[in-house]
């Protein structure tokens, strides 16, 4: 049997109860809003609400215990790792990891997600547009506390850094948002959404590249400068990016404006769905994207 | 003769501390050696070294042929290793736990393995945290003995356990290694437990090998020499160099003799003490001459 598939398999084992509840969150999730669950009753329909809205946290949380939980089944940090001494060599156990990420973590994900759109008549055309944003998203969420695993011994003391980064994150917004009113920095939609795109890309790159090299050579003081350097880089670039690749391109001299006819909004059951096209017919990503918001 | 492990000034520093300082030393294929120290001689930072698990300041280790920084999945198929420290996958149950095992070893050996677990009487269903310490320590030891390597490795492994799981383990070991030519290298503070194991013995402390040999030579090289001398006879300023922790008591001498040889030691004792009478010289116990050695280490130091 393949090395890598058997570690696998070992890490569905001993996180079963949690992959269950991870599934079953998901499933929820996807149920609750596909399939249009609208209770007559005013009190339940606000239950379901706040269950709906509390979902994306949830899953959040869920991940931080996951992830790391996995991650630190075979501890990268110490010296007391089982796996240290036994013929399982770095590669293979990055590979397994990374494999129970993307099978059990990233595609149930993204395949419940799928099942949503689908189930709430969006067109192949447009899923095929908004999966990569998915994908980009529980991929950060990953790579994060990946991160965060792969460079503590022991789950308290990922919960301990976890909380510090939180708090770091909240002074970083202060300060952040302090400094706005100085700079008075305009805030365009597809600009933030643009920032989003590029910070992702760059913490699963980076993060990514992080993990990988704790993975390969267990230089933990190397890999925690690696981390630190990726960390501050991603605050300018979410916030002080100019490069806004998704904002809709100008019109060209001797095109005509832009119509206010050709826009259409159409409500169906619950669901909000924005369609707008351009001149050209071409409908852009940052649209299809700010709809998938408007979705969840 | 072959050694399975050698190291050549190996050295390691945590902070400014040395925990291991220049230690020279070479294990030979099929003995077993005893690598004796007292808490926080270094013993456990060597075999760390040894196993690739924490990285050697300076110097050099070879274990089975190959650099101990270079030591991968290959060498780990032929290297057995259990640690008081190991922290095992506690979730699994020992049948589990086996078959988590098994897929890694090509060499494993599905009917010693199942030998053993009759040997050590562990039940297949328990889960390991549910286990007692000398049971998992037997556990680990099955885990590490069931692809038969050419070398074993064992740190401490008698912490914690009580005089009969002692026993069972040590019997385990000595029939184990009758039955191949295998090499174990067992760390310890705990003498008296390894004394029926060792063919070797080295004495680690503070950092510093200070005695490596086999343990015939070592027992024959020592031994507890006892002398009456004459009423106004008093210990010299300076003593023969190889006599360990010279007293006297009364009108007895005591000492340590770490270069026995029957008639040039009666001959030393008598070049000292010339009316010494009632010579005796008493074999020792490997505790004995480790306390005695650690003695004179401590002094010196």
């Amino acid at each position: 049997m393949n090395l890598i598939t058997h570690l696998v398999e070992t890490d569905i084992r001993r996180s079963r109860g949690l992959l269950l509840v991870w599934l079953l969150l998901l499933a929820l999730q996807g149920l609750l809003v596909s399939f249009g669950m609208t209770p007559a009753d005013r009190g339940t329909q606000v239950f379901f609400t706040l269950i709906s809205q509390y979902m994306p946290q949830l899953e959040m949380l869920l991940l931080f215990v996951f992830v790391p939980l996995v991650v630190l089944a075979d501890p990268l940090v110490g010296t007391t790792g089982f796996w240290f001494t036994r013929p399982i060599s770095r590669a293979d156990l990055l590979k397994s990891k990374a494999l129970f990420a993307v099978v059990v973590i990233v595609l149930p994900a993204v395949l419940v997600e799928v099942v949503v759109f689908a189930a709430n008549g969006m067109t192949a055309h447009y899923i095929a547009l908004v999966a990569p944003d998915i994908i980009l998203e529980k991929l950060t969420l990953i790579l994060i506390a990946a991160v965060l695993a792969a460079l503590t011994p022991t789950f308290g003391r990922f919960a301990m850094v976890a909380a510090a980064l939180v708090v770091a994150l909240a002074a970083e917004e202060l300060v952040v948002s302090w400094l706005r009113v100085f700079t008075s920095q305009s805030q365009y939609p597809t600009l933030m959404r643009s920032r989003d795109v590029v910070t992702c890309l760059w913490i699963i790159c980076g993060g990514g590249a992080v993990v990988a090299h704790q993975y390969l050579t267990r230089r933990t003081m190397r890999s925690i400068g690696a981390a630190v350097f990726v960390g501050v880089v991603t605050v300018p670039m979410q916030h002080f990016l100019g490069w806004d690749f998704m904002a809709p391109a100008l019109p060209k001299r001797g095109v005509p404006p832009f119509e206010v006819s050709a826009v259409k909004i159409e409500l169906r059951r619950n669901i909000f769905t924005q369609e707008i096209m351009t001149a050209g017919g071409q409908t852009s990503r940052s649209r299809v994207t700010s709809m998938r918001r408007g979705f969840l | 003769m072959n050694n399975v492990i050698e190291t050549q000034g190996l050295k390691r520093r945590f902070g400014k501390t040395d925990a291991v300082d220049n230690l020279t030393l070479a294990v030979p294929e099929g003995s077993i050696y005893a690598f004796l120290g007292p808490n926080g001689a270094g013993k456990t930072t060597t075999i760390k070294m040894l196993m690739n698990i924490l990285e050697p300041t300076a110097g050099v280790a070879k274990v089975l042929g190959v650099n101990s920084t270079a030591l991968g999945p290959r060498e780990f198929t032929q290297i057995g290793y259990v640690s008081e420290n190991q922290q095992m996958p506690e979730w699994m149950t020992v049948s589990q736990f086996i078959d988590y095992c098994r897929p890694m070893y090509p060499n494993w050996d599905t009917a010693f393995c199942g030998k053993l677990l009759k040997q050590f009487d562990l039940p297949l269903d328990r889960k390991l945290k549910s286990l007692s310490r000398g049971m998992k320590m037997k556990t680990a030891l099955l885990s590490s003995l069931a692809y038969r390597p050419r070398l074993l490795v064992l740190d401490e492994p008698f912490t914690g356990l009580d005089a009969l799981v002692r026993d069972e383990f040590i019997r385990g070991v000595l029939e184990l290694s009758e039955e191949g030519n295998w090499t174990v290298f067992i760390s310890s503070h705990d003498i008296d437990e390894v004394e029926r194991l060792a063919d070797w013995v080295g004495i680690l402390d503070g950092g510093r090998l200070h005695l490596a040999e086999s343990a015939v030579a070592l027992q024959a090289r020592f031994r507890s020499i006892e002398c009456v001398v004459g009423e106004a006879a008093r210990l010299p300023a300076s003593t023969p160099r190889s006599w360990l922790g010279p007293e006297m008591a009364g009108h007895c001498m005591r000492a340590v003799e770490s270069s026995y040889q029957p008639e040039a030691s009666e001959a030393l004792i008598r070049s000292v003490f010339p009316d010494a009478s009632q010579i005796s010289a008493s074999p020792m116990s490997l505790r004995d001459i480790f306390l005695a050695l650690a003695r004179t280490f401590r002094l010196n130091d």
